[in-house]
């Protein structure tokens, strides 16, 4: 297995499109960090009475987005939706391609078993998500010590255990949630045998999911009736529970306070993403298993 | 070291009442095979007989719809994996992954053999003659190299087996020409080598024995030797050259071992007979008065047995490809 691990690693990381995808996610995440400072400090703090209060509270509650620790919730955040994307389709590749090209062939006929193969590529997935918080977490430290060196750049306290046991938790759910949609690739793309159609599943799921479902049943949530039950259905979406789950993992309320318009508790998240993981890997090994490979 | 008489004996591939349906279609049906241990072994068929299905069961790509594989006496259901780090296969075209290397792709064959050494990789590396453009991606060969990558990254385990599926398939005569080569070399390291090809003139020129299959059936499994001499006795060809083509002609249309007479468009006359009564047919000819000046027996190819067997009237491609390697 320790050598199906190191073959998936090896193409992993010498195929081109994991670092096509690394440098914009590393300059976008920096880059949110940095708006976020520079729309805090657009608010303007001279103002008096009421009015002026308020657009303190806005400016420093904003700014607390583009500081330490704060900065890391924020990178973490653009991450967690913009590298759901990149392990997707990196994902749906990795196994498509194997059926594209035919080197799912060549692979097999070397005395490599099915499970065996697909388990080191979800293990590379696992490794591929974890590299992919870290790196959240990297970029939102430095741009928070960037912006630390502007004016109103204070930082907060964060470098203590409370700190740290954040930190951990926001790896293990950025981990997680990343996991999730490239669990889903490999799903689609071990069910279609393709890398295009594994790749337009995972999309597709993503921005009907974002752009279409969740407007929708937000809008059936003011409804009464048969319509606003369907509104339930929102607690049971991938990007719904990835980001309950990246909410419960920021005990402390660092950054910016986003408005969860879901009441989905840290606990029923993660439940929820691990038997959706469970799944994933259950039907794509039973599937790679049980099929005919053929072209 | 063993002679390959010698180490005949030991079923190495052996299948029986293997079939594979697809809905209604029976690409694959009811095959019985056996493949010993040193042949150099070639599995014909037209195009659509079901070889590559067969090829595909063989390596546990596929699954049977009914029957069993065995690989070196053992069910290649219970122990598919272990069975084939004894087998190196080219299944179709040669596929690897374009973005890697020549090098990274045999690395990555080996990762998924079980392990390999740099000094392996250089040295199938240098037999195929790729070691000069080992660092080059995948996507840049030509058929050619990619073809002999291929036969590089299934001699990487060193194995006992060796498939190859149109191994000479795309190749240039040259190509065509190694591949065969290659071959020849391996069956003198002993190994079993089993070969599925339309190219029959190719086959004939390395197998040792020889199944035809047509429409997934099974209809002969026999040496290349008895194959042609069994169909030989029947489909032969005297080629003479004489003074009197009407007057031969008449006088071996008599005789009860020829079957035909006819001319052909280089001045021959042609009688229809095994290739063993040329000395019968000289004599008959001379005890008439009649002197040939040539007399040619002509075996008939494994193209010529092929076709009659499986009622054939020569696929193009099979046709063309044979006569490319001939005149090379």
């Amino acid at each position: 297995m320790n050598k199906l691990i190191a073959l998936e690693w090896m193409k992993l990381r010498k195929r081109p499109l994991p670092w096509a995808w690394l440098i914009p996610m590393v300059l976008l995440a920096a880059a949110t960090v940095l708006i976020t400072y520079l729309a805090g400090s657009a608010i303007g703090d001279r103002a008096g009475g009421t009015a002026g209060q308020g657009a303190q509270m806005a400016r420093s509650m904003i700014l607390r987005g583009a500081t330490l620790p704060g900065a890391i919730i924020s990178s973490m955040n653009f991450v967690a939706g913009f590298g759901a994307l990149a392990l997707g389709v990196v994902a749906a590749l990795s196994v498509g391609n194997e059926y594209g090209w035919g080197t799912i062939r060549l692979m097999l006929t070397r005395g490599t078993g099915r499970i065996n193969l697909w388990v080191s590529k979800i293990v590379i997935m696992l490794i591929f998500a974890f590299a992919t918080a870290l790196i959240a977490v990297l970029v939102g430290i430095l741009s928070g010590l960037l912006v630390g060196s502007f004016p109103s750049g204070q930082a907060e306290e964060w470098l203590n255990g409370e700190g740290l046991t954040t930190i951990l938790m926001q790896l293990g759910a950025g981990t997680l949630a990343l996991w999730s949609f490239g669990l889903l690739g490999i799903l689609a793309a071990t069910f279609f045998r393709s890398p295009i159609a594994g790749v337009v599943a995972t999309l597709g799921y993503i921005i009907v999911e974002n752009i279409f479902l969740n407007p929708l049943l937000a809008l059936a949530a003011t409804q009464s009736g048969l319509l606003g039950g369907l509104s339930h259905i929102r607690e049971y979406l991938v990007g719904n529970n990835t980001g309950a789950l990246l909410h419960a993992a920021n005990p402390h309320s660092w950054g910016t306070v986003s408005l969860s318009l879901v009441s989905i508790s840290g606990w029923q998240a993660l439940a929820y993403l691990l038997v959706l993981c469970a799944s994933c890997i259950g039907l794509s090994l039973w599937r790679i298993q049980t099929a005919d490979v053929t072209e | 070291m063993q002679t390959r008489d010698e180490r005949q004996g030991a079923a190495v591939i052996s299948t029986r009442g293997l079939s594979k349906h697809f809905g209604p279609l029976k690409a694959v049906d009811n095959l019985d095979l056996s493949v010993q241990e040193g042949d150099v072994f070639g599995f014909l068929g037209p195009n659509g007989a079901g070889k590559t299905t067969t090829i595909r069961m063989l390596l546990g790509l596929i699954a049977p719809t009914t029957g069993t594989v065995a690989l070196f006496g053992q069910d290649l259901h219970a122990h598919r994996d272990k069975l084939l780090r004894r087998v190196g296969a080219i299944v179709e075209a040669p596929v690897f992954y374009p973005y890697l290397s020549g090098r990274d792709n045999l690395r990555a064959v080996g990762l998924a053999s079980g392990g390999y050494t740099e000094t392996r990789l250089d040295e199938v590396l240098k037999l195929v003659d790729l070691d000069e453009r080992d660092r080059d991606k995948f996507k840049t060969y030509s058929l050619g190299m990619k073809q002999r990558l291929a036969i590089a990254a299934t001699l990487l385990n060193d194995p006992a087996l060796i498939m190859l599926d149109e191994p000479s398939n795309g190749l240039d005569p040259a190509g065509v020409v190694e591949i065969r080569q290659l071959i020849n070399r391996l069956a003198g390291l002993g190994k079993t080598i089993f070969i599925t090809s339309h190219n029959l003139f190719e086959v004939q020129q390395v197998a040792s024995r020889v199944a035809i299959v047509k429409q997934g059936r099974l209809i002969t499994e026999t040496t290349v030797s008895a194959l042609l001499a069994d169909t030989g006795r029947q489909a032969g060809e005297i080629w003479l050259r004489v003074p009197d083509l009407e007057a031969a002609g008449r006088l071996l249309a008599a005789l009860p071992f020829v079957s035909g007479i006819s001319h052909n468009v280089e001045g021959y006359l042609v009688a229809n007979a095994a290739f063993d009564t040329a000395a019968a047919i000289n004599e008959q000819l001379a005890r008439a008065g009649i002197f040939a000046s040539e007399i040619t027996p002509h075996r008939p190819s494994l193209e010529s047995v092929f076709l009659e067997l499986t009622g054939q009237e020569g696929t193009v491609e099979a046709t063309t490809a044979t006569n490319m390697v001939r005149r090379s």
